[in-house]
């Protein structure tokens, strides 16, 4: 009986790739098909990222992989070779091809690639709710009968179609059948083709492995990783022969002379099938676009929202931050109760001034940071990041790069990891590697929380926003200097020409925004219960111990006994021995030992310098670490650490991506020593000319 | 000088994309470019015979281009690679 059930419960896998040009709403499919039931990974060798995510549907267990978003299948990024590697090596059961309804021919010239590689396709016409708007009618089964594939109508953002979609899944994986698809090229190029088919039908070991006709028309457009794979002297040869024979009756590149077919097969199937209504060609993102990208608005509209963006961070995040420290500050309390008054037990030390006193301190910044990455999420998914680089690129071009680096430089303010691995839209290595080296300089999520603390520490209420917006500047101001430099000197060469798509303007969805900012924050939670957890926990060790003898602590008051016991200690007697060299920076040993920490993590410095305050005291949160630091330092010193902290030493997690990204140790160990000698530097002179400012 | 020669090979008529008339739709008549970069506009849709429309052009920096429907900005040095022909 169990057995049977079973047996009638199992589903059958099948593996369905999404693919798609960028902007087309892939994501947000992608999304509503699987839910949040997503894992992230990456491809084997290469960091482009690899989302996966499940649905059972009509007894199927189905797994999308969305592919990364490319705008054809030639050789020329990693998301392409990555995209068409996945469908060649691993032959999902169906590939989806999710297409921007409103933006039919430009997409379809990925649909009759994807038909070239051979994969059974299903075309999902996506915003059909746009398309409306602009008013296009499809006649949708004649579309699908002079392309060849099934045809499904979405609209993403609101979830509509998505069983349909499903369903038509469902029904093409169980028929199974072969794909069959109606695209041809001209007389001249299929007869070309069809030439070197027969060669590498002569060679199985070729033909078995690719669709031949797929090799063959790759052959002709001379990519070189098919070149590199096929090897055989005597087909590489006939394709060149072949080549040139079309070079000589078009008069142009063979690669050109397809792509211009594969147009003209596109706007003939068009012409047939869809109609268009409106002529005005004025939508709402052309009039948003000439406000936005104005030659002389544009630039103060951009530094105007991330000036707004900014305020919103500090101020909206205030209330739910003062809520969080009170549940951790009840929680320590909670903890501690277990003991007796007054007791002397080291787990209680451990757990309510390592563990929950450490995490706690990070996790007061989760709103913050929630409201940095949900900003960030409405530029990216609003289409206002593209315009932004746009703007920015008379700014980038004096830094010797170009508007593009600019995205990556802005997913810095979150975090520098993404951001690294951002940097791999840029095509050129030198650009790529310049913006690399200088995004540690983009002031990220986790050392928010120092300048969070810091700043109400010695700043007066109505400057706050002021201070925090020139940390960010100077950041900035800092990067584009280095930039100059970098491209100067280390990675000299020309700035690359450039092209990149200006998506429509899209109201974001929730659901979109909030599985960016869920996804972006649950990962600087995950590395708060993990890293900084263990990070705590070793530097309360750090701080406890040695323990001073019971003899030299008697007599003193309870503030002096903890100050020796945290003299005694490793960390202490780390910090009081680096005390000279940082001393001209207006740091003394406490900092020292703060900073110790913040080189694995930045946002280790806050809950570091609470353990080195607050050990031994039950008594732990923000405003009464704020009182001390009041009570310790000036507002100059408070200015100097986030000084040392915005530009020194990037976190050990940004070392680890730069040496992945940039392919070796060197430019991860450089960036390191290179920026906290720049720290320095400039720590240095602040410090003391304005010590010496402030003693005139 | 590289300049003026490729300005010699211009025909009648034809000019590059970054000298184009804003707001005009604008005949695509070739790309002087690598093959890389040529696949690339390709795939964006601009490719010989195509119109195009100049949005954008500051007179410096990047262009802004409608092509089959979409937005494309174009960088300067790509811009003074496209030549077009202004339709009477």
């Amino acid at each position: 009986m169990k057995k049977t059930e079973a047996k009638f419960g199992i589903h059958r896998p099948v593996t369905v790739a999404l693919a798609g040009n960028p902007n087309s709403g892939k994501t947000t499919i992608f999304n509503a098909l699987t839910g949040s039931r997503q894992h992230v990974g990456n491809y084997p060798g290469v960091t482009v990222e690899k989302k996966e995510g499940r649905r059972l549907h009509k007894g199927l267990d189905i797994t999308f992989v969305d592919l990364p978003g490319t705008y054809s299948l030639t050789a020329y990024s990693v998301e392409e070779i990555v995209a068409r590697n996945f469908l060649l090596q691993q032959q999902p059961d169906l590939v989806v091809h999710v297409i921007d309804a409103s933006n039919l021919e430009r997409n379809l010239y990925l649909s009759v690639q994807l038909m070239e590689i051979g994969a059974p396709l299903l075309l999902v016409f996506n915003m059909s709710d746009v398309a409306r708007q602009r008013g296009l009618t499809f006649d949708v089964p004649l579309l699908s009968q002079l392309l060849g594939p099934p045809i499904v109508q979405t609209v993403g953002s609101k979830s509509q179609g998505i069983d349909r979609l499903l369903d038509k899944v469902a029904e093409i994986v169980q028929i199974r059948a072969m794909p069959v698809y109606r695209y041809h090229y001209g007389a001249d190029v299929e007869q070309q083709i069809e030439r070197l088919v027969q060669q590498i039908n002569t060679h199985p070991q070729l033909s078995q492995r690719y669709r031949p006709r797929w090799l063959a028309i790759k052959l002709l457009e001379n990519d070189q990783e098919v070149c590199k794979e096929v090897q055989d002297e005597s087909i590489l040869e006939l394709a060149g022969e072949c080549a040139g024979h079309l070079e000589t009756i078009f008069g142009d590149d063979p690669a050109i002379v397809l792509a211009d077919q594969r147009y003209g097969f596109i706007s003939g199937a068009c012409q047939e099938a869809v109609k268009s209504t409106v002529e005005s060609r004025h939508d709402v993102s052309d009039k948003i676009d000439a406000i936005m990208t104005h030659r002389v608005l544009g630039l103060p509209i951009f530094l105007g929202l991330m000036y707004t963006v900014f305020q919103l961070v500090f101020n909206v995040g205030e209330y739910p931050m003062i809520w969080l420290e009170t549940g951790f500050h009840w929680l320590g309390g909670l903890v501690a109760s277990a003991w007796p008054q007054g007791s002397d037990s080291i787990l209680k030390s451990l757990l309510v001034d390592g563990v929950i006193g450490g995490v706690g301190g990070v996790m007061v910044f989760l709103p913050n940071i929630f409201l940095l990455f949900l900003a960030i999420a409405v530029l990216e998914d609003s289409g206002y990041m593209a315009r932004a680089a746009f703007i920015m690129d008379r700014v980038m071009h004096k830094m010797g790069l170009h508007g593009k680096s600019f995205i990556p430089m802005l997913i810095g303010f979150g975090c520098s990891v993404p951001a690294i691995m951002a940097t791999r839209i840029l095509e050129n290595r030198r650009s790529r590697l310049t913006t690399i080296m200088i995004i540690p300089l983009m002031s990220c999520g986790a050392r928010f929380p120092i300048y969070a603390l810091i700043i109400p520490a010695f700043f007066p209420e109505h400057i706050r926003g002021m201070i925090l917006w020139v940390v960010y500047l100077i950041g900035i101001v800092l990067a584009v200097i280095c930039a100059r430099l970098l491209r100067k000197t280390l990675l000299k060469g020309q700035t690359i020409p450039f092209v990149m798509e200006l998506p429509p303007y899209r109201m974001p969805t929730a659901k979109g925004l909030w599985l960016h900012t869920w996804m972006r924050s649950w990962h600087y939670v995950k590395k708060a219960g993990t890293i900084i957890l263990g990070i705590s926990i070793v530097l309360w060790g750090l701080t406890s111990f040695p323990r001073p003898s019971a003899g030299q602590l008697e007599g003193l008051s309870s503030g002096q006994a903890q100050s020796a016991v945290l003299q005694h200690s490793i960390a202490g007697r780390v910090g009081r021995t680096m005390e000279p060299v940082i001393k001209p920076l207006g740091f003394d040993w406490k900092i020292g030992t703060a900073l110790i920490g913040a080189m694995a993590a930045k946002e280790v410095f806050v809950s570091q310098l609470g353990i080195v305050y607050s050990l031994g005291e039950v008594d732990e949160g923000s405003a009464v670490l704020r009182e001390k630091l009041r009570a310790d330092y000036t507002p100059l010193q408070g200015f100097c650490i986030m000084l040392f902290c915005l530009i020194s030493a990037p976190c050990m997690a940004t070392v680890a991506i730069t040496r992945r990204e940039a392919g070796t140790w060197k430019w991860a160990i450089f960036q390191w020593i290179a920026l906290t000698i720049l720290a320095y530097g400039i720590t240095l002179i602040v410090y003391q000319i304005g010590s010496a400012a402030g003693n005139l | 000088m590289k300049c003026v020669v490729s300005k010699e090979r211009l025909q009648d008529g034809n000019v590059y994309l970054n000298d184009a008339p804003v707001g005009k739709p604008v005949r695509l008549v070739r790309i002087e470019s690598g093959h890389g970069l040529r696949h690339r506009l390709a795939a964006l849709g601009l490719l010989p015979n195509t119109l195009v429309t100049v949005l954008r052009n500051q007179g410096h920096g990047q262009l802004i281009v409608s092509v089959k429907n979409t937005k494309v900005v174009l960088g300067r040095g790509m811009a003074h690679k496209v030549i077009v022909r202004t339709e009477k």
